[in-house]
């Protein structure tokens, strides 16, 4: 599958965030700054298209903003409480492992609020790694947010600084920004090996998808073997039994974007036995519907209900059902207190 | 010059018609909605369509599957506008016909037809990129201040957008509404377009920021009070084109196939004769994907 076309899906997860804060569904101090780095170094990628920069900030549907709040809003949650469990009772700290992070802002938010003790590591593609680092080099505050020197002379010009920067690992005390395809074991089971033993979430946002079922395969077998302790979040589309997934595919392949899993693993019930048979002893699922009725709090779904109408209802339901999160849990204990589907 | 006949067919191969024909339109519409009642008394037999939602190529499926004006009698249930990729042609065509048939072709508002909702759902949007300017807009939201608010098909089938509401008990307090306004965001004539049946006991919540959720109780007392037999009504996406609730008091008509170009549904109308019996005809989607659209037009959104 071709790699730009897989690593251009994050300009439109970057966008949908982008539309959240516009309607004040979140906030986020640190999408700015990012955005300000994408608005300036997409144009020296060869291989962006044009419009990519102006889709970014066009304001998304109710629908689908309400649709990614929920999916942002459960990742965050499931963090917030594998923190708030293991980070005091870890004597060594926490890591949180984010799989194909693209642009998310999440691990400069956990790092602002963690003053020790947390880790993150994001890993992506190696130009996509490359695009975030100068998006980082290139602003103070987001240098300052991951313990980056930030150096003031190096780049006046844009261009230079961007083309200058090569496609290695940008690395802190505390963050680390890895390059790797995710689909080259060899390299990962090493990179995996190297790392300390100590409670680590790791989470797989709308990334699982573009794999395919040997590819993913490799992916979890490699994570559940070579992490001790592990609790493995994963959102992902769904297909589902009825025309939807048939649909989302063909609309999908106009952009030449193959999405192989995506009938194969089309229920709750064959997701979770794709991972149980990984062998994960402890698997928990549902999809974004029933997540968006059970998880919020009800003056936080009263709220987001009142910023925009919603014309549909019934199409809400039907492409929250067609997306689900799961929970894998091995070598420790996650008292997240969630409630998931239990008839799956 | 203008001319209806020739508009229609200029509309029905999705090609743009000068401002100055959309106005003249629009304007001998109004004329005609301004003499109807807000609910328009109708006879069997005739064609109930739900929600077209500006998808053009499937409301020509509509008409080629169950057959062309003037033979055939038709009562849309509103939402003519907004999500699909042809909402003005699809409302043009609709709103051409009513000037050529009008005898044979009913038109109600449904919550789509506003100002504030197709500002943010696409028609205005829409109307801007094709008109460089929001002229063809306005003209469109004068004719929806018209639109009618019901039907009633040989007194026993109440037809509506949304359903009942809690301010309503009988039929001629529909008529004393002074409709030829922006739907308020509360009240009797906004939760016409915008309620939905629920199991609920009486009256709940309704979770879309408008309108109420209405249970088989007030179904069957309005039915009861008005001497009906059925409320026929649109609104809800339904995944199979129709829907039929509380013993088949309550039937909700959808005529969008595959929503949105990404629901995968189904759609269907219901075609009631003269003994009331209800003969529904199911379709599918005629774009086989969104390939074929004939010209530009915004990708369909996903999470990804
Ligand atoms: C849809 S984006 C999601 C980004 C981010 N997780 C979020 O939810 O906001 C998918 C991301 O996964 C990355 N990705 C997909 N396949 C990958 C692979 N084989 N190796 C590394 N990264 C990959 C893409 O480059 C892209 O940044």
């Amino acid at each position: 599958m071709d790699e730009q076309i897989i690593r251009s899906t994050d300009n439109d997860a970057l966008s949908c965030r982008y539309s959240l804060t516009l309607n004040t569904y979140i906030t986020d101090p640190y999408l700015p700054h990012i955005l300000t780095g994408f608005q300036k170094f997409l144009k020296y990628e060869t291989t962006a298209p044009r419009r990519a920069l102006g889709a970014l900030t066009k304001p998304k549907l109710p629908v689908i903003n309400r649709g990614s709040f929920i999916r942002i809003r459960s990742i965050d949650i499931i963090i917030k409480r594998f923190i708030d469990q293991f980070k005091e009772s870890s004597k060594d700290g926490i890591r949180i492992l984010n799989l194909g992070a693209g642009s998310d802002t999440r691990a400069f938010d956990i790092l602002t609020l963690n003053k020790e003790k947390v880790e993150v590591i994001e890993v992506d593609f190696p130009d996509s790694v490359k695009f975030k680092k100068a998006t980082i080099l290139d602003n103070q505050f987001l240098s300052n947010v991951i313990g980056y020197p930030f150096d003031n002379e190096a780049h006046r010009s844009d261009e230079k600084f961007y083309h200058g920067l090569d496609h290695t690992e940008l690395k802190t005390e505390r963050y680390r920004l890895v390059p790797m395809d995710l689909r080259e074991t060899d390299k990962l089971k090493s990179f995996l090996s190297e790392l300390s033993v100590k409670p680590t979430l790791i989470i797989s946002e709308c990334m699982l998808c573009y794999l395919n079922t040997l590819e993913s395969e490799a992916l979890l077998t490699t994570l559940h073997e070579n992490i001790k302790q592990g609790v493995l979040a994963i959102y992902d589309p769904l297909g589902g039994e009825g025309g939807f997934g048939h649909v989302m595919i063909d609309n999908l392949r106009l952009r030449n974007l193959p999405l192989t899993t995506l009938l194969e693993f089309n229920t709750l019930k064959k997701y979770h036995t794709r991972l149980q048979s990984i062998g994960f002893n402890k698997v928990e699922i549902d999809h974004m519907y029933n997540i968006l009725n059970h998880w919020l709090p009800q003056d936080e779904i009263r709220r987001i209900s009142r910023i925009e109408f919603l014309d549909e209802i019934e199409e809400l339901k039907l492409l929250l059902e067609h997306y689900c999160l799961s929970l894998s849990t091995w070598g420790i204990t996650f008292d997240h207190g969630l409630r998931f589907n239990d008839s799956v | 010059m203008f001319d209806v006949d020739h508009s229609i067919s200029l509309l029905k191969q999705c090609k743009q018609l000068p401002e100055s024909h959309v106005y003249e339109i629009c304007s001998k519409v109004q004329e005609l909605l301004i003499n109807e009642p807000n609910v328009v008394s109708l006879d069997t037999p005739v064609t109930i369509c739900g929600d077209i939602h500006g998808q053009l190529h499937d409301l020509l499926t509509l008409f080629s599957t169950i057959g062309e004006m003037p033979y055939k009698k038709y009562l849309f249930l509103g939402d003519f506008v907004d999500r699909g990729f042809y909402s003005l042609e699809s409302l043009l065509l609709l709103l051409c016909f009513k000037i050529r048939y009008p005898d044979r072709i009913t038109l109600i508002r449904g919550n789509h037809e506003s100002r504030q909702i197709t500002t943010v759902y696409g028609f205005y949007d829409e109307c801007l990129r094709k008109y460089g300017s929001a002229n063809v807009w306005r003209y469109c939201c004068e004719v929806f201040d018209y639109l009618c608010l019901g039907a009633s098909i040989n007194g026993a089938i109440f037809c509506v957008h949304g359903g009942l509401s809690p301010d309503l008990l009988n039929i001629n307090q529909i008529n004393i509404i002074d409709r030829k306004q922006e739907v308020p965001h509360e009240g009797a004539m906004c939760d016409l377009l915008w309620s939905d049946p629920d199991d609920v006991a009486n009256w709940g919540v309704s979770p879309r920021g408008a309108g109420y959720l209405f249970g088989a109780n007030e179904v069957d007392k309005f039915l009861h009070v008005n001497g009906l037999s059925l409320i026929a009504r649109a609104h809800q996406l339904v995944m199979e084109g129709y829907k039929e609730l509380f013993d088949g008091k309550l039937v909700t008509v959808w005529s969008a196939p595959n929503y949105c170009y990404r629901c995968g549904n189904v759609a269907a109308a219901l075609t009631i004769d003269d003994d009331l019996t209800r003969d529904y005809t199911v379709f599918e989607t005629s774009l086989q994907d969104v390939n074929n659209v004939p010209s530009k037009k915004p990708t369909v959104d996903y999470f990804l």
